[in-house]
């Protein structure tokens, strides 16, 4: 009993923020910082932890397993196709060296103060009311 | 690996560096989070990520293309007015953009409009027969920082000179 | 004029023993305009994880983004009402609600917002032109399917908007192939100069176009003939061949195998975007 009166006079009082109900006791700011850390925290926003069953479970890494099978594929498709590239950017260049060596000098050289041009356009999900540009200015 | 009663760690974080460094902080008088907050200890395997509330957002760029994103901000849909699409700068080829003014918005147009009068011309009327010291003053250094038109203003009394006034 | 030719004629016939004739071929494509379309198995598994993720999201922090006791919070909490509460005295045959911060943790937080334009049917008085200014409208995507896709219309630019097209080429309408010129034998020239020049004279001068570099990316070997291949991409404009009887398509690499040669295809094929 005498040890827990101590306790109470002696460590502070311990405070917790809730978002709503002590906006008296503190000032704007603090409020406002309250507000801003609570909307990044995870108390009390997180939803319950997903709790598969058995053969939910097994469809779930099945549907995974299946996924990841097709990305393999499809960028080792694609890596095959590259180097494929590659090779015969190379073949190209061997045999110009050998026939055409003046040819192959003007294909060698660095092309500088060459610039990507800004007309291309990143795709986007749903095209433009008008979806090709045939305004030529040069 | 800690996190307290109300908030995750990076939200500590934050409140420790209010109250230790409190003259760095802009409202560091005004905000007062206790420092006796809880801490609780994260289980190992108990940690979970972070996975914002996210909408689905439309965005409508200024040719009429969209894009589909998440996005935190509630809203569902933006339309941009002026982006790469239609702005002279990024279409340096075309005639048949009709934009109103590039610059209309935005900061830059507000700021010119705002400082006008400073706009660094050439024509500025150079006063002769003054004699150029050598050695400016440090407002003076200033005031060609802002500009050739601006004037120092007088504020409150002048403070005494005790050197220049030995001189006299 | 009669002399003249049967001089070039000549002059090939004697070189064509010593080396077969350089030439240069231009791959010309047209970029993908809009994303990639996706087949069953990946849109199925976009929709579960996405589905996936909307469960795992945390709960909106509402009080965030809208202000206590403004006229867009009111709009929101009357688009979004309150879940049932756990009532103790209401018995809940599929479990008792968790509420926390006005969202059941059991389940997705699904919320509706406030829309800025009017959901009203539009005004009569309001033309097509007035609609289309108005910034506050509704966003309509358009169609990823184009009045060229409908027409097939080949020679358009505006066809097939998700895939990569190539222009392919020929002079007598039977044949089909990729542009080629060939270089003179007197005067050398750079071969993408050599692909560049050819491309403006048959028809190229409406065009923007970026080649991508003066390294040629591919070498096929046909009878007595060099073909170097350059990468180039069209910007804007629209190919319109010089002479009429030139006819031109523009084709995704399906298409290709159609047209080209098969042996020539086969030897080009890895030149060609798969999207």
């Amino acid at each position: 009993m005498l040890s827990s009166s101590i306790k109470s006079a002696v460590l502070p009082v311990l405070r917790t923020f809730v978002r709503f109900k002590s906006k008296a006791d503190v000032s704007p700011s603090t409020q406002r910082v309250i507000g801003q850390m609570s909307a990044l925290s995870a108390s009390k926003k997180q939803p319950k932890v997903i709790r598969l069953s058995n053969e939910d479970l097994i469809k779930h890494k099945s549907i995974v397993n299946a996924w990841n099978l097709y990305r393999r594929r499809k960028v080792s498709r694609q890596r095959d196709q590259l180097n494929k590239q590659y090779q015969s950017i190379v073949d190209a260049m061997e045999d110009l060296k050998q026939s055409e060596p003046e040819l192959y000098v003007w294909a060698n050289t660095k092309q500088t103060n060459k610039k990507f041009p800004l007309q291309l356009r990143v795709p986007t999900d749903y095209p433009p009311s008008q979806p090709w540009v045939y305004n030529v200015k040069k | 690996m800690y996190a307290s009663g109300r908030s995750g760690t990076r939200c500590v974080r934050l409140a420790q560096t209010f109250i230790r460094g409190k003259a760095k902080v802009a409202m560091a008088g005004e905000v007062d989070l206790s420092n006796k907050r809880i801490m609780r200890k994260i289980a190992p395997g108990k940690a979970r990520p972070a996975i914002f509330h996210q909408f689905e957002t439309l965005v409508e760029l200024s040719d009429g293309s969209v894009v589909k994103r998440r996005s935190q901000a509630p809203k569902d849909e933006i339309r941009m007015i002026t982006d790469q699409r239609n702005h002279p700068l990024w279409n340096p080829f075309r005639s048949d953009l009709n934009v109103v003014d590039p610059n209309a918005t935005g900061r830059r147009s507000r700021f010119q409009a705002k400082y006008a009068e400073f706009s660094n011309d050439a024509s500025a009327p150079i006063e002769e027969g003054e004699p150029v010291s050598n050695k400016p003053k440090a407002s003076e250094d200033f005031l060609e920082l802002l500009g050739q038109n601006a004037k120092e203003v007088q504020k409150g009394g002048q403070i005494f000179n005790r050197k220049a006034a030995s001189k006299k | 004029m009669k002399g003249r030719i049967l001089g070039r004629i000549s002059l090939r016939a004697y070189s064509t023993d010593l080396k077969p004739v350089v030439s240069s071929t231009l791959l010309i494509s047209r970029t993908p305009i809009i994303s990639e379309e996706l087949t069953a198995f990946e849109s199925q598994y976009y929709k579960y994880n996405n589905e996936l993720w909307k469960r795992l999201m945390w709960t909106f922090p509402k009080w965030y983004y809208y202000k206590d006791g403004t006229i867009s919070e009111q709009m929101f909490k009357e688009l979004n009402p309150a879940p049932v509460f756990n009532n103790p005295n209401v018995d809940f045959p599929n479990g008792r609600p968790e509420i926390r911060q006005g969202r059941d943790r059991r389940f997705k937080q699904e919320l509706k917002l406030p829309k800025t334009y009017s959901t009203e049917v539009e005004r009569a008085d309001e033309t097509a032109a007035e609609s289309s200014d108005n910034l506050s409208r509704k966003i309509v995507p358009n169609s990823r399917i184009t009045k060229a896709d409908e027409t097939k219309d080949l020679t358009s630019l505006e066809r097939k908007l998700a895939r990569t097209l190539y222009l392919v080429i020929s002079l007598d309408g039977n044949k089909w192939s990729l542009p080629n010129f060939e270089m003179s034998r007197e005067e050398k020239v750079p071969l993408h100069k050599l692909a560049e020049t050819g491309f403006q004279s048959i028809g190229g001068e409406t065009v923007n176009y970026y080649n991508v570099s003066n390294t040629p990316c591919h070498l096929h070997h046909s009878e007595n003939k060099k073909e170097y291949f350059i990468k180039s991409h069209i910007l804007a404009g629209k190919f319109a061949p010089v002479d009429n009887s030139t006819k031109f398509m523009w084709l995704a690499k399906e298409e290709l195998q159609e047209y080209l040669e098969g042996a020539y295809y086969e030897d080009v094929k890895h030149l060609f975007n798969d999207v």
